[in-house]
C-alpha cells in the first residue's frame, strides 16, 4: 500500500454488512456513533438495489446505536438496551447481532456478558461479533459474521442439532458464499450451482450467505455434505462438528475448468462420477464451443488485470489461461498477505505476474505503467473502486464484485458455473473491443505529420 | 502466515476453555497505585511457587513492575511493547511469556507513554491475546493478576469478567485515598457480579497511621467483608525490593516473610466460592464514613450536621421571585424542617412570612399542602400558625401553580415551560428530585440522595447514611407487586433497605413516602413519565432514530442535502488532500459514492470524494498498538509524507471518533508539519460523537480557505453568489446571465464548492448575495463577518414571479432604479414554453403531506433548503393539496399552526390563492388510501425511493428537482409533468395483484 492513500479494500465492517444484507431476517446492533449509516451507503443505496438494510421508514436493519460521548464515557448498556426492547417489540428479527465500532471497542466494554444480558431481554438469539475493526479486512467480517450466524443457528435450534431427522444423504449445503447483492447476478450465481448440484443428484439445501433466512439456513444442520468455499472453512467444520456432515472444501467454480473441478470434487465426495459426466456431456458443448470461438477471435493474447477478492481472483485467473490470455496484474483486495498465496504464480503463467495486495488505485495504475507498453494488460476486471485506473489508462473494464455501482443486474448475470462461463467471457469481449476501440480512437486523433 | 486465530469469539478467558480436569484458581488483587500490592502479589506468588503450583503472574499495571521481583529477565518484555514491533496476527507467547524462579511466569501488559493512549485500551488488548493465543489453558495451577486500581475503567475491569478472575482481593492503607480506590474497586464488583467475582478479603498494607488497622477493619466491615491480614510496614521488604527480590527469597527468616507467610495461608485456606458482593458505598456515603471513621474516630468528634446535598436555593428563590408578581416579595431562606418539609422564608417590605410545603400523613388534600407558619421555627419543630395577607397569597399561589400545570412540586423549580414533558432517560427527573427530596436529617443520622440508575424497565434511586443504603425502585403500573405505595400510574417499592428499624418509626422520615407524595402530585391520566419514548408529543422523528414513527416523514432533516457537498474542498482549481487521522473503517466514507446518504442520517460533515479524486484521499491507519499507545506519532508521519506531494497544495485533516477517545492533539500536529512544510492545512474537528455544533467546523474551514487565499480588496465589483450552486450549474449560469443584463456581474460562487480565482477575488465583492436556505445564512455569517461586505438576502429565485422578485430585490440592495415589468420578464421564448406549460400542469394536481408542527416549512423558504414550494408550484399552474395532520398531542407546542393559521398564511403567499387546498388528514392510518386517490398526480417527499408512493402508484418529487431562473421553471415543469403520468406498476397494477385478491 502506497504511503497512507487510501487502498480499495473495503474495512472490517463492510463485510459485516455485507452478511448482513445477505440474510433478511438478520438484524445487526451496533455501537457505534451516529454516522454509521453512512458506511451502509455503499451497500444499501449504491450497490445493491434489493438491499433492505435501510429502511425509509425507519426500520432499518442497522441498528445504530448513535452513542455520544456522555454515553460512552458513563456506560451506554441502557441506551442498548433500550434499542433492543425496540427491535423486540416489533417481533422483527430473526436473531440480533452485536458488533461495536472502533472508538467503543476502546472502552473495552465485556461484550460476552452485554449480550448475554441483552439476550434476556428478547426472544431471539443475541450473538456477538467480535471487532477487528483496526486491522481486519472485510473478508474477515464477512467470515466472523458467518461464525456469528452458526452460533445463532444452533441457539435456535436450541442444542438439538441433528434437527428433524437424520442429514439426507444426498442434502448439501454450501458454506461461505459471498453474496454481496442480492439482485440478479448473485441469484443467478446460485440458481446456476443448484443447477449443478440437482444434476449430479444432490438437493441443495441452503447457502450461507445467499439471500436465505435464517429459518431456512437452519437446513445446513441437515445436510449431510457441506461444501466449504474458501473463507469459509471454519464455519463448515464448526457445523458438521454439531451436525457430523461432512467438509469439501472448494474453489469457487469459475469459469470452464474451474466448474469441471467443482463437479468433479464434489461428484467424487458423492459417488456421483456418472452424472457428473452425463453432466458434463450436457453442457461442454453448450458452453465451450461459443466459449472458444469468442476467446480465438477477441480475446487471444490479451492481457488483463484484475482486482478481486482473492477467491475470486484465483478463479479469474485460471480462467483466464483457459481463453488464452494471461493475467498480467492481481491486486487481491485484502489486507492479508497469507490469502494471496497461489496467485503470484500458476503452472500456465508464462511469467510471474504482478501480485498487489491491500493496494491502492495508485498502486495498481503504476503497477500497470510500469511495464513496457506491449505488456500493459488492455483490460481490468474490478470494482468500481478502480474504475478510475482503466479510464485513466483507457483499458477495458469489466465491474464485478464489491462494490459495483455503474453495473445492476435486473437480469440474470451469473459470474459463475457454466452460464456465468459464458456471461464472463462475453464481459471480456465487450471490455476488450471497447479498449481496442477506445486505443484506434486516440491513435487516429494524435496529429501525424502531413506529407510534403 | 497470519497468525493462530480463535475467530469470533470475545475473550472469555481460560476457565472455560481449560484442557486439564481443575481449572487454575484465578486471583485479582486491585489496590491504589503505590499501596504496595505488586510487593504484595509477588511474594504470593512465590510463595505458590515454592509450594509447588504452577503460576501464572500477570501485571496489569501500566507501568510493567510487577515481575521484575521474580524474574532475571531485563528488560522484562510487554504485550503491548511486542505489538509495536509485530503485526498483531504474527505474535505468539514467546514474544511476551517470561520465565521467573520458582516456576512462576510472567506477562506485562505494558501501557502508554504519559500524556497519551489508552492504558485500559491495552489491557484489554492483552487479555484478547491471551484468548486467541490460548494462553490460560496451559495447565497452570494458579493465576494471579497485578490490577491498578485507580481507575477501575471498562480495561481495567477486564480481569473481572468472567473467565478470569473470581477472587478479588484489595489491598488497602488505612489513607483516605487508599480506601476511596478500594470503595472504587468495590463498586466496579457490584457491578460485574454477573460475572460470577466476589470480593475474597482485604489486605492491609500497613503505612503506620494511627489505629490503621481499625480503620481498615472498620472498612471491611462496612463494605460486608473481611480482613485477611495487615502486612506491617517493614524495611526488610524495602530492601529486598532494591535488590530486585521478594522478601521471601531475600530474607526467608524475618519477621517480614512470616507476615507474607500468614497471609499466603490465610489465602489458600479460603474457600474459593465464599467470596461476597461488597455492599459498595456511594460518593456521599464514603463522605460520610471517612468523617466518622476516619476524622471522627480518631478525633473523638461527632460528625457535624452535614449541609443539604442536592438543592439548589437560588434557583429556587428565582423561581419563587417569579411566581409570586403581584406583591414584591423575596424568599430571605429556603430549607428543611426536622420532619422533611419544605420551608420557605418569604418576606416583602413589611411583612414576612413562613410556609412549609410537604405532606402530610394524615392529609386528604390531592395537592399542594401548603401550611401557613410564622415567626421562626424554633429547634424543636413547633410552629405558630397566623394568618398574615403575604403568607395567604403565597400559600394560595403556590397552590394554584401546582393545581393548574399539574407538576410536581419540583418542576415548579424549571424556568422554561412547565408543560414540557421529560422522560426519566433525560435524568432531569432525578435531578429534579435530587433538588428537592432531600430527606434532611433522620433520626440516627444523615441520609442523602445518591444518584439514580435507569435500566430501561425501572428508576432506581439510591439513599445513603454512613451506616446504611437504601434503594427505591420507581416502575411503570400500578400495584405492582411487593409496592410500598402506588399510585394510579406508578408503583414505587422499597428495594434495599439497611436502616435499622428505629429509623423507620415516623412515616413522615421516611424518604419513600415523600416520594410517594410527589409522584402523587405528578400523576395525571396522561402517564407523564415515558419509560420508553423519548419522543412523546412529537409526531414525527428523525430517520436516524430507530423505531422513531416515520409514517409521516416527508421532509428531509433540514439542511442534510445540501450540506452532504458542504464540505468537500474537491472543488475545481484546488489540489488539497484529505487526511483522515483514524483506522480505515471511518476514512472509507470518503470514496466515491453516486448517491450518497440522504434522508436516512442528518450527517452534515459526509465527505464524499468526486470521480477521480480517491487519489488524494489518505489515511494514517492506526493500528491496534496505536489504539492503547497513542496514534500522534502515526500523523506525524501521515501529515509529512501527504503534505510533501507535489501533487498536493493543502491539507485538510479530518479526525474520527477513535482519536477522539485515543485522545491525541491533532492541532499540535498540525502546528509542527505546517512549519515544516509551509503549506496550510485546515483541521476539520468533525467528530460524529459531538453534534452540539454541526455547522463549525465548515464554518471555520471555509473562513481559513478564503481568509488564506483571499487577496485584499481592491476594488468593489459585482456581487458574490453564496448558496445558489455550484459555478458552472445551468441554473448559476442563467443567475449570472440574469445579473449580467443589469450590469452586474457575478464576483465569486461560494457554497458548495469554491473555486481558487474566486477565493482569491472574493473580496472584491459590492456585496454577497445569500440563499435564504437557513444553513447557509448560518455558516454564512461565520464568515462574512470578516469580509466587511454588506450581506444581502433577497427572495428565491423560484419561478417566474420570484426569480422576478429575487432581481428587483437585488437591485434594489445595490441601489439601483427598480427594472420595469418588462425588463423583469424572461425572455419571449421560455414566456411562451412558459404559457404552454401552464396550461398543461393546470391538469394536475400535486400533493404535500405535512404534520402541523412542521408546516412552517412550507410558508418559509429558508426552512426548507432555501425553495419556495408552495409558491413555485402554484408559479408553474399546478394546483395543490396539502393533507394537514394536526394530533392534539402537538397542540401546544410551540411550533404547531393550526390548519387555519395555515391557510390563512399560505393565503397571502404569492400565487396560491385558487390554487391551493388543505385538507386534515384524521389519523395516520388514513394516509395510505388518501395518497393512492385519483388526485393528487404526484407527491412531494424527501424521502429516497418513498415506498409510500410507490404503494400508491404516484411519482414523487421534491425539493432537488425544483430548479431557480426562468428557464429552470421550464425544466422544473416539464420534470414534474412528466413525475405526474402513471408508473408503470399503476398502469400494470391489475397483472401485479395476486389472483385470489383480484378475485
Amino acid at each position: 500500500m502506497s504511503s497512507f492513500a487510501l487502498s480499495t479494500v473495503p474495512p472490517f465492517l463492510d463485510g459485516v454488512y455485507l452478511g448482513i444484507n445477505a440474510v433478511p431476517d438478520a438484524w445487526l446492533l451496533i455501537d457505534c456513533p451516529s454516522g454509521c449509516f453512512c458506511k451502509c451507503e455503499r451497500i444499501a443505496l449504491n450497490h445493491d438495489l434489493t438491499s433492505t438494510l435501510f429502511d425509509p421508514m425507519g426500520e432499518h436493519r442497522i441498528v445504530q446505536s448513535g452513542v455520544t460521548f456522555s454515553d460512552f464515557a458513563m456506560g451506554n448498556e441502557p441506551l442498548l438496551a433500550r434499542l433492543m426492547d425496540q427491535l423486540t417489540a416489533r417481533g422483527l428479527p430473526g436473531a440480533v447481532f452485536v458488533a461495536q465500532a472502533s472508538s467503543v471497542a476502546l472502552a473495552s466494554q465485556d461484550m460476552s456478558a452485554l449480550t448475554e444480558r441483552l439476550s434476556r431481554r428478547a426472544d431471539v438469539p443475541v450473538i456477538p461479533i467480535a471487532s477487528e475493526t483496526f486491522e481486519g479486512d472485510w473478508i474477515d467480517g464477512f467470515e466472523r459474521f458467518g461464525e456469528a450466524v452458526v452460533a445463532a443457528l444452533s441457539a435456535i435450534r436450541g442444542g438439538d442439532h441433528k434437527g428433524t431427522g437424520a442429514p439426507g444423504k444426498n442434502k448439501v449445503s454450501i458454506v461461505g458464499y459471498l453474496a454481496d447483492r442480492l439482485e440478479a447476478d448473485h441469484r443467478a450465481n446460485i440458481d446456476e450451482l443448484r443447477r449443478l448440484l440437482e444434476a449430479l443428484g444432490l438437493e441443495l439445501q441452503t447457502v450461507l450467505a445467499g439471500g436465505a433466512p435464517l429459518g431456512d439456513l437452519g437446513r445446513l444442520f441437515d445436510s449431510s455434505l457441506l461444501l466449504a468455499f474458501p473463507y469459509a472453512g471454519s464455519t463448515a467444520r464448526r457445523v458438521a462438528a454439531e451436525s457430523g456432515a461432512e467438509v469439501l472444501e472448494v474453489e469457487l467454480p469459475v469459469g470452464v475448468g474451474g466448474t469441471a473441478r467443482f463437479i468433479e470434487a464434489v461428484a467424487g465426495a458423492t459417488g456421483r462420477e456418472r452424472q457428473a459426466d452425463l453432466l458434463m456431456r450436457r453442457e461442454i458443448p453448450l458452453c465451450v464451443p461459443a466459449i472458444e470461438r469468442a476467446a480465438d477471435r477477441f480475446l487471444q493474447d490479451t492481457k488483463i488485470a484484475i482486482a478481486a477478492d482473492p477467491a475470486l481472483a484465483a478463479g479469474l485467473i485460471r480462467f483466464a489461461a483457459d481463453l488464452g490470455t494471461e493475467v498480467s496484474v492481481v491486486a487481491a483486495r485484502t489486507r492479508s498477505a497469507a490469502r494471496t498465496i497461489g496467485l503470484e504464480s500458476a503452472p500456465e503463467a508464462t511469467k510471474k505476474r504482478t501480485l498487489l495486495y491491500d493496494a491502492t488505485p495508485s498502486d495498481l495504475a503504476a503497477a500497470i505503467t510500469g511495464m513496457e507498453t506491449g505488456e500493459r494488460p488492455q483490460v481490468l476486471v474490478a470494482t468500481t473502486m478502480e474504475l478510475d485506473v482503466a479510464c485513466d489508462l483507457a483499458m477495458g473494464f469489466v465491474e464485478l464484485g464489491y462494490p459495483s455501482y455503474m453495473v445492476h443486474a435486473l437480469a440474470p448475470r451469473p459470474s459463475l458455473g457454466f452460464a456465468g462461463a459464458l456471461e464472463l467471457c462475453q464481459e471480456l469481449v465487450r471490455a476488450r473491443q471497447s479498449a481496442e476501440y477506445e486505443q484506434s480512437r486516440r491513435a487516429a486523433a494524435t496529429p501525424r505529420e502531413t506529407l510534403p | 502466515m497470519r497468525g493462530r486465530r480463535k475467530s469470533g469469539a470475545f475473550p472469555t478467558g481460560g476457565q472455560e476453555s481449560a484442557s486439564r480436569g481443575t481449572p487454575p484458581r484465578q486471583i485479582a488483587v486491585y489496590g491504589k497505585g503505590g499501596i504496595g500490592k505488586s510487593t504484595t502479589v509477588a511474594n504470593l506468588a512465590v510463595l505458590y511457587g515454592m509450594a509447588g503450583h504452577k503460576v501464572l503472574l500477570v501485571g496489569c499495571d501500566p507501568k510493567h513492575d510487577t515481575s521484575y521481583r521474580v524474574t532475571e529477565v531485563r528488560p522484562v518484555p510487554t504485550v503491548l511493547g511486542a505489538l509495536q514491533q509485530k503485526n498483531v496476527h504474527d505474535l505468539t507467547s514467546d514474544d511476551f511469556l517470561v520465565a521467573g524462579r520458582h516456576g512462576v511466569t510472567c506477562i506485562e501488559a505494558g501501557g502508554p507513554e504519559p500524556g497519551v493512549g489508552c492504558a485500559g485500551r491495552g489491557l484489554s488488548k492483552m487479555f484478547e491475546m491471551f484468548d486467541t493465543l490460548g494462553l490460560l489453558d496451559r495447565e497452570y495451577d494458579t493465576i494471579i493478576y497485578d490490577v491498578l486500581g485507580d481507575v477501575v475503567c471498562g480495561g481495567f475491569a477486564v480481569p473481572m469478567r468472567r473467565g478470569y478472575a473470581a477472587e478479588v482481593f484489595i489491598v488497602a492503607s488505612g489513607e483516605t485515598m487508599a480506601l476511596y480506590a478500594a470503595n472504587n474497586i468495590c463498586r466496579a464488583l457490584v457491578r460485574l457480579q454477573g460475572n460470577g467475582v466476589r470480593l475474597a478479603g482485604v489486605i492491609g498494607n500497613l503505612r503506620g497511621l494511627l489505629d490503621e488497622r481499625a480503620i481498615i477493619e472498620a472498612f471491611a466491615e462496612r463494605i460486608g467483608s473481611r480482613v485477611l491480614h495487615h502486612i506491617p510496614r517493614d524495611e526488610e521488604i524495602l530492601r529486598a525490593e532494591r535488590e530486585r527480590r521478594t522478601v521471601v527469597e531475600y530474607a526467608p527468616e524475618s519477621p517480614a516473610t512470616a507476615e507474607y507467610r500468614a497471609l499466603f495461608e490465610a489465602v489458600t485456606a479460603l474457600d474459593p466460592n465464599a467470596g461476597v458482593v461488597p455492599r459498595a458505598m456511594g460518593e456521599l456515603g464514603f463522605e460520610e464514613f471517612i468523617r466518622e471513621q476516619v476524622f471522627f474516630f480518631r478525633d473523638g468528634l461527632k460528625p457535624p450536621a452535614p449541609p443539604v446535598e442536592g438543592f439548589n436555593p437560588a434557583l429556587f428563590r428565582r423561581w419563587l421571585g417569579r411566581a409570586l408578581t403581584s406583591k414584591l416579595v423575596r424568599c430571605r431562606q429556603v430549607r428543611f424542617s426536622p420532619d422533611g418539609r419544605l420551608l420557605l422564608d418569604l418576606a416583602s417590605r413589611s411583612e414576612s412570612a413562613l410556609l412549609a410545603l410537604g405532606p402530610r400523613a394524615a392529609s386528604t388534600n390531592p395537592g399542594v399542602h401548603v401550611e401557613v407558619l410564622d415567626g421562626i421555627i424554633s429547634p424543636n419543630g413547633e410552629a405558630h400558625p397566623a394568618a398574615l395577607p403575604l403568607a395567604r397569597y403565597a400559600a394560595s399561589r403556590l397552590g394554584q401553580i401546582a393545581a393548574k400545570f399539574h407538576v410536581p412540586l419540583f418542576d415548579l423549580f424549571r424556568l422554561d415551560s412547565p408543560t414540557e414533558v421529560f422522560t426519566f432517560e433525560s435524568g432531569l427527573f432525578a435531578w429534579r428530585l435530587g433538588q428537592f427530596l432531600v430527606p434532611g436529617v433522620t433520626r440516627s443520622g444523615p441520609f442523602v440522595y445518591a444518584g439514580e440508575q435507569f435500566d430501561g424497565e425501572a428508576l432506581r434511586y439510591r439513599f445513603e447514611s454512613a451506616r446504611a443504603n437504601l434503594v427505591l425502585r420507581l416502575e411503570m403500573g400500578a400495584g405492582r407487586s411487593g409496592a410500598a405505595y402506588s399510585t394510579r400510574h406508578l408503583s414505587l417499592t422499597v428495594e434495599e433497605d439497611e436502616r435499622a428499624p428505629a429509623e423507620t418509626d415516623d412515616p413522615d422520615c421516611r424518604v419513600e413516602h415523600y416520594l410517594a407524595f410527589l409522584l402523587a402530585l405528578s400523576d395525571p391520566p396522561e402517564a407523564r413519565y415515558a419509560f420508553r419514548h423519548r419522543t412523546e408529543g412529537v409526531v414525527v422523528g428523525s430517520t436516524q432514530d430507530w423505531g422513531a414513527d416515520l409514517r409521516l416523514q416527508f421532509f428531509a432533516d433540514p439542511g442534510f442535502d445540501f450540506l452532504a457537498n458542504f464540505n468537500t474542498a474537491f472543488g475545481l482549481g484546488w489540489r488539497v488532500g484529505l487526511l483522515y487521522h483514524g483506522e480505515r473503517e471511518c476514512s472509507h466514507m470518503a470514496t466515491y459514492v453516486p448517491a450518497p446518504m440522504q434522508n436516512i442520517v442528518p450527517h452534515p460533515l459526509h465527505v464524499t470524494a468526486p470521480p477521480g479524486m480517491s487519489g488524494r484521499v489518505f489515511v494514517s491507519d492506526l493500528t491496534e498498538a496505536d489504539s492503547a499507545l497513542g496514534g500522534e506519532d502515526r500523523l506525524l508521519a501521515a501529515l509529512r509524507a501527504v503534505a510533501a506531494r507535489p501533487d498536493i497544495e493543502a491539507l485538510i485533516v479530518q479526525d474520527t471518533c477513535v482519536v477522539r477517545v485515543m485522545g491525541d492533539d491533532i492541532r499540535r500536529c498540525i502546528r509542527e508539519v505546517e512549519r515544516e512544510v509551509a503549506k496550510p492545512i485546515f483541521y476539520l474537528d468533525a467528530t460524529a460523537m459531538d453534534e452540539s455544533a454541526p455547522l463549525q467546523p465548515i464554518i471555520e474551514f471555509w473562513r481559513e480557505l478564503i481568509s488564506r487565499t483571499a487577496a485584499q480588496k481592491s476594488r468593489a465589483r459585482g456581487v458574490n453568489l453564496v448558496g445558489y450552486g455550484r459555478a458552472g450549474d445551468p441554473t448559476l449560469t442563467e443567475l449570472e446571465a440574469l445579473l449580467a443584463a443589469f450590469d452586474v456581474p457575478v464576483n465569486a460562487v461560494l457554497f458548495p464548492t469554491l473555486l481558487r480565482e474566486h477565493a482569491l477575488c472574493f473580496r472584491d465583492a459590492a456585496a454577497n448575495v445569500v440563499s435564504p436556505f437557513e444553513y447557509v445564512r448560518v455558516a454564512f455569517s461565520g464568515i462574512a463577518s470578516w469580509a466587511e461586505i454588506p450581506t444581502f438576502v433577497p427572495p428565491a429565485p423560484y419561478g417566474e414571479r420570484g426569480t422576478a422578485a429575487w432581481l428587483t430585490s437585488l437591485l434594489g440592495s445595490l441601489g439601483r432604479e427598480p427594472p420595469g415589468a418588462e425588463e423583469l420578464a424572461p425572455r419571449e421564448e421560455t414566456r411562451a414554453r412558459l404559457a404552454e406549460i401552464r396550461t398543461r400542469a393546470a391538469d394536475l394536481e400535486a400533493g404535500v403531506v405535512v404534520v402541523s408542527t412542521q408546516s412552517k416549512r412550507l410558508l418559509e423558504a429558508e426552512r426548507l433548503l432555501g425553495v419556495p414550494l408552495l409558491p413555485m408550484l402554484a408559479d408553474l399552474g399546478l394546483r395543490i393539496r396539502v393533507l394537514f395532520y394536526d394530533p392534539p398531542r402537538v397542540r401546544e407546542l410551540p411550533e404547531r399552526l393550526s390548519r387555519e393559521e395555515f391557510m390563512k398564511a399560505a393565503s397571502a403567499l404569492p400565487g396560491l390563492p385558487g390554487k391551493l387546498a388543505v385538507e386534515p388528514l384524521e389519523e395516520p392510518e388514513d394516509l395510505p388510501r388518501r395518497l393512492a386517490e385519483e388526485a393528487p398526480h404526484l407527491i412531494y417527499s424527501e424521502i429516497r425511493d418513498d415506498p409510500r408512493l410507490r404503494a400508491a402508484g404516484k411519482g414523487q418529487f421534491s425539493v432537488n428537482d425544483l430548479e431557480a431562473g426562468f428557464t429552470g421553471a421550464v425544466r422544473t415543469a416539464e420534470r414534474l409533468i412528466r413525475r405526474a403520468a402513471p408508473p408503470l406498476t399503476r398502469r400494470y397494477q391489475r397483472f401485479l395483484v395476486p389472483n385470489e385478491e383480484r378475485r
